[in-house]
């Protein structure tokens, strides 16, 4: 089937040349600082700071789609098509290499780090393709607005500058409307905020049949169609589309992750029940030796070496994120490749964070420092050697003498003494004893 | 049978364009003459449906809205082709009329060898491939033509399409006019006389937004003499619009 315009004559296809490289150049200048989750959440959220080129290649091409009808708008009055006709047929080849770009972007982040464990995260899929819908709308209108010379530069430019500008303010509620803050997730531990999806793909999907219409207007393709209705309806459909993406991220923060559904944890009883995600396991055994225990079976076995040293830690270990204060767990933040010492690390900084506004500074250096010393030992403890000052971040200069007090005990009167932080970092009424 | 009558149009409030202007067209040649800003162009636009006017509109006696609104069926039977021709950009010469095909309704498998017969002919079937946008101004303006000529309307409005053409494609886009209009109505806006005025056209002379002249070829030579055809026309012409 022939189309009305040879898809060798669509600019767009050529966009994708210098777009391709280009993204491959970014992920490779844009290093990630933390090992990344091997997973399509984390692989589709790191895509959307790529977005910067796979909506600027939408952008582009529909302006130069729609310039290609501006030329002939006059004439437009007379079409028989219908505008939706028209307008899909002008701009299905930008949005479609605006999708591949973003589609080639997440294969080139789970090619270099990321990966495509677990389930394809629709809810982000369908926010990243709304996003790109939106720009492509974006060009699209300002092409059909504007002489080509102003209107496929502006395009580029006011594509790229909605994602950054909405990228560094500090008024959250508009990052979210924009959608780049979905690049914040998201680790193993979380999943991408409802609210936060539906701001980005309310906004983007109205707003960019709001500007569809504009467009048709300004291509004068609105037909039997009153201009002035037809002007309105798109315009207040974009304001309106602002207004209630806005109200539905109303008080969220910068990120737009959250723990992740304690639904889909997978738990291993034992003497020690342990709680992880299945692309946890997963990515695990694909990180660590054959000859390695599970990751389970590790946690479990740091969680139990403490306890029978006296440690008072809980016979149930997850990494489920929610109910941040709940004593009878204990967290652990699980990164691809972590060695028995970080995820000792990662279970001992689960101890309480022992903030109290009662105390004065000497008593919130002393509680701060006796934290810092029982995580220490805590994780040394667990991996069954001594602490050291390499172990601690001593903020206030006193952690030595008290590690040194503390390495002198016995096994079992270090476990009491950590025990014993923990109550104290938990009750501001208690305080730390002195080893 | 394509009648119509402009009772007032005016693009500003207060600055009528066009005043109680009547145009019938059923078969052949009507020839619009008149100065600059006669409302030769408004008049081809209101007839067209690009702009609307206060007034009747009746296709094969079938009363139709005079706003923009036009029904489908009067936008495939009308063709307009404006003064200044565009080539979409990118195209080519075949790719630009299929795709003005597709626009007016026909679905590209008919408009794909419909775009072959119209460039045919116009005289541009051995320039299918070349890039639209390259041709010369006769061409393009032939080029227009046969973007109207590809749906097969039944009426066709011309916007000074001899305008400064050489004399050669002026003879060419005239002998093109001739075959079209033997099953047509043409409705041709110039101020080339020489070119477009012969036996058995339809005049209409237009000037400051009103007819002056309505009548067969014969009635507006009638009472002016000259030694050549194009010496009665000009006074003819020199007549009814002195202030040209």
């Amino acid at each position: 089937m022939r189309s009305p315009v040879p898809l060798r004559r669509r600019s767009v296809f050529w966009l994708l040349l210098p777009a391709m490289p280009l993204l491959v150049l970014v992920v490779q200048f844009s290093p990630v600082l933390a090992p990344p989750p091997q997973w399509w959440t984390w692989s589709v959220g790191r895509s959307v700071l790529l977005l910067l080129v796979s909506a600027a290649v939408g952008a582009t091409g529909a302006a130069l789609e729609a310039s290609r009808l501006r030329v002939r708008r006059t004439e437009s009055v007379l079409s028989v098509r219908a505008p939706a006709s028209v307008v899909t047929m002008a701009l299905w080849p930008s949005l479609v290499c605006a999708l591949l770009t973003q589609v080639f972007a997440v294969g080139v982040i789970a090619a270099t780090g990321g990966g495509l464990e677990g389930a394809i995260p629709w809810g982000m899929v369908g926010a990243v393709a709304a996003m790109l819908f939106f720009h492509t709308c974006l060009g699209f209108a300002l092409g059909s607005i504007l002489r080509p010379v102003f209107g496929i530069p502006l395009a580029l430019v006011a594509s790229y500058s909605w994602l950054g500008f909405t990228g560094t303010v500090d008024w959250f509620e508009l990052r979210h409307l924009s959608g780049l803050v979905l690049e914040t997730c998201c680790d193993y531990e979380e999943q991408p905020m409802a609210a936060s999806l539906v701001s980005a793909t309310l906004f983007s999907l109205f707003g960019g049949i709001g500007l569809l219409l504009v467009a048709c207007v300004a291509l004068r393709l609105a037909g039997r169609h009153d201009d002035l209705l037809v002007g309105t309806t798109g315009a207040t459909l974009v304001a309106g589309a602002a207004v209630v993406g806005l109200a539905v991220a109303t008080g969220l923060g910068s990120t737009s992750a959250e723990p992740r559904d304690s639904d889909d944890l997978t738990c291993f009883p034992g003497e020690v029940t342990v709680c992880l995600f299945p692309e946890q396991v997963e990515a695990d055994e694909r990180s660590t030796d054959r000859d390695v225990a599970s990751l389970p079976t590790r946690v479990s076995a740091l969680i139990r070496r403490a306890r029978t040293a006296g440690v008072d830690l809980p016979t149930r270990a997850t990494t489920y994120l929610g109910r941040e204060d709940d004593p009878h767990v204990v967290r652990v933040i699980y990164q691809e490749g972590m060695t028995d010492e970080l995820l000792a690390a990662s279970l001992a900084s689960d101890v309480p964070q022992g903030f109290c506004a009662s105390d004065d500074g000497d008593e919130a250096a002393q509680r701060e420092t006796s934290r810092a010393v029982a995580i220490a030992q805590l994780r040394a403890i667990m991996l069954g050697r001594d602490a050291t000052m390499d172990d601690i971040d001593d903020l206030y200069g006193q952690a030595a003498a008290t590690l040194e007090s503390v390495v002198a005990l016995p096994l079992g009167a270090q476990a009491a003494w950590v025990n014993e932080v923990i109550a104290a970092l938990d009750d501001c009424a208690l305080h730390p004893p002195v080893p | 049978m394509l009648d119509v009558h402009v009772s007032r149009f005016a693009y500003r409030r207060g600055e009528p364009r066009l005043v109680d202007v009547s145009v019938a067209l059923d078969r052949g040649r009507t020839v619009l003459l008149g100065p600059n800003g006669a409302g030769k162009t408004t008049l081809l636009k209101a007839i067209a449906g690009v702009v609307g006017f206060e007034g009747s509109l009746s296709l094969d006696r079938r009363a139709l809205t005079t706003t923009r609104r036009r029904p489908p069926t009067f936008r495939r039977r009308v063709g307009w082709l404006p003064q200044h021709v565009a080539a979409f950009p990118g195209l080519s010469v075949r790719e630009h009329v299929a795709y003005v095909a597709w626009l007016k309704g026909m679905p590209m498998r008919r408009a794909w060898p419909e775009a072959a017969r119209a460039l045919d002919a116009v005289g541009l079937g051995s320039r299918l491939d070349e890039n639209a946008g390259k041709l010369s101004g006769g061409q393009t303006r032939r080029l227009g033509i046969a973007g109207v000529l590809v749906h097969d309307p039944a009426y066709l409005l011309l916007d000074e399409p001899t305008a400064g053409l050489d004399p050669r494609e002026r003879e060419r886009l005239v002998a093109i006019l001739r075959r079209i209009e033997e099953d047509r109505a043409v409705l041709v806006s110039t101020h080339d006389s020489d070119a477009l005025m012969e036996e058995g056209v339809q005049v209409h002379v237009l000037a400051a937004g009103s007819t002056r002249f309505l009548g067969g070829f014969d009635a507006f030579l009638a009472d002016h003499t000259g030694a050549t055809t194009a010496d009665r026309v000009g006074r003819a012409y020199a007549a009814l619009v002195p202030e040209d």
